[in-house]
């Protein structure tokens, strides 16, 4: 687990880091921010730490962690997964409105978001912040609940069949809600999905 | 001279009283001064503040003369010191000098002076208004909670970085009343450039009238520019609304109202140039200290 704290990050576009507000201020964070998101090792979970944030604006929240919610949606970005944590209730109001609203604020061209989404981590509590689909929500609890699942363990919780279970637990670590670990066995190849903490 | 007498400041109906005898005479491309007669004022609420410079402003660069405002109140006089108006606009508003011993500048922290916007990306949003909310931030801390602390910052920004859509410098403000055992928070923001209708107009051609346009610049997604997101100004309603405040957008011949959790809109007014936001939010809002709400036709 890598910890990056934001407030050390926008030190180096602001004199007032505590403080991240604007679009561009937001554009300039996020090419900062993929410098260090973009880690070899995908297993690493990447904690991003509002500590010392005490305010976030709807555009900002928009231009680093839309984007980041939206291009791993996209498989447009193949970074690991990132962990929110110490934010305040402001930066969630506005990190909600930005990740929920951003599918319909997208060009009608572009292929429609379906799930705009990231983990936030409030005490011992992991949720999910945005817009996303119900049964990713659904298997995110299970996994959170379980801390390993694989497509068998789904599809009997659920009375799935085994095709749909395998693409749930896969959807939900391209959203970078689970991590992956494959492993061989009598049965062949199979996937060990588990949480991020 | 051109005088403009302001026997009362209790509305945004006042304000437009002024603009229908003002803008006239401006548009008569009148080379003359003009003077404000503000003698009578016992009380200058800040939506009328932000208004008076706008229209000193405009006033210089269409004549390219002064405006003298005529005060006799010492207190309006020493709110005014107070606000900075009299250094940020020392080239178009002249004022009776505030005697040294009423000099109270510092002494209040209920109030962020008058801070000036660059319509220019760069330095809007990389120091302008980084700029504005630190200064908001010191005015607020300790006086509401941190969570409102958060949401005003959040309004602040959002319709400070729009000036940067007008073409033209921008203004803002930011005021706090104690009512009752909290605060309200007035935050005042303005232009002179291109107002909101024209900006979207382009855009989004069939949208109706002039009032129209600024209900549209609060939907999601609704941007003047061709890449954009427009989230700011459908954020400032949603916390507008989530707190019982009020939002006035003032552009072009329109006006938008949110008051009381309804939408008001008004066309045929004064055409102005820019755009005027103000946003009340938390504390009662009574009426007789402004009066919100254009009269119903």
């Amino acid at each position: 687990m890598i910890v990056l704290r934001l407030a050390d990050i926008a030190r180096e576009i602001t004199s007032f880091p505590s403080l991240l507000a604007t679009r561009l201020a937001g554009k300039r964070f996020w090419e900062q921010l993929q410098i260090r998101l973009r880690e070899p090792d995908m297993d690493v979970v990447i904690v991003l730490s509002f500590a010392g944030v005490e305010v976030m604006d709807a555009s900002f929240a928009d231009e680093v962690f839309g984007t980041l919610a939206a291009r791993r949606a996209r498989k447009d970005v193949s970074f690991g997964a990132v962990i929110l944590v110490d934010a305040n209730e402001t930066c969630i109001e506005n990190l909600k409105m930005a990740l929920e609203t951003r599918a319909d604020r997208e060009s009608p061209e572009r292929e429609r978001l379906r799930n705009c989404v990231l983990p936030v981590l409030k005490g011992d509590e992991m949720t999910l912040i945005g817009k996303f689909e119900d049964h990713v929500l659904q298997s995110f609890g299970l996994l959170s609940k379980h801390k390993t699942l694989t497509a068998r363990d789904l599809a009997d919780i659920l009375k799935l069949n085994l095709n749909a279970a395998s693409t749930r637990l896969k959807t939900l670590a391209d959203l970078g809600l689970a991590l992956r670990t494959e492993i061989r066995d009598a049965q062949g190849k199979q996937f060990i999905y588990h949480t991020l903490q | 001279m051109n005088k403009f007498a302001f026997p009362r400041l209790n509305g945004f109906q006042d304000l437009e009283n002024f603009y229908d005898s003002f803008i006239p005479q401006l548009m008569q491309g009148n080379v003359r001064g003009a003077i404000f007669e503000l003698s009578n004022l016992t009380f200058f609420p800040p939506e009328a503040l932000l208004s008076l410079v706008y229209a000193s402003r405009l006033w210089h660069r269409m004549t390219g003369h002064v405006v003298e405002w005529q005060l006799e109140n010492e207190d309006t006089l020493r709110y005014l010191e107070r606000m900075d108006v009299f250094s940020v606009f020392a080239d178009c508003v002249t004022a009776p000098a505030l005697p040294s011993d009423l000099w109270s500048r510092g002494s209040s922290g209920n109030l962020m002076e008058v801070r000036t916007l660059s319509d220019e990306l760069e330095q809007n949003s990389l120091n302008d208004v980084p700029h504005i909310l630190a200064i908001a931030q010191d005015l607020l801390l300790g006086r509401v909670t941190a969570e409102r602390m958060g949401a005003a910052c959040t309004l602040l920004s959002e319709v400070t970085q729009n000036v940067t859509h007008s073409g033209s410098q921008g203004y803002a403000l930011m005021q706090l009343y104690k009512v009752g055992n909290g605060r309200r928070v007035h935050i005042a923001v303005g232009d002179t450039g291109l107002g909101i209708p024209d900006s979207l107009r382009r855009k989004y051609p069939q949208v109706g009238q002039s009032s129209d346009y600024l209900k549209k610049s609060l939907e999601s997604g609704i941007t003047s520019r061709d890449i954009g997101n427009g989230l700011g100004l459908y954020q400032v309603q949603h916390l507008v609304r989530n707190g019982g405040g009020t939002l006035t957008i003032r552009s072009d011949t329109a006006m938008l109202q949110i008051y009381e959790g309804k939408i008001y809109q008004w066309d045929n007014l004064t055409r102005i140039p820019g755009t005027q936001v103000f946003i009340t939010i938390w504390g009662r809002h009574q009426k007789g200290d402004w009066d919100y709400l254009l009269p119903m036709p």
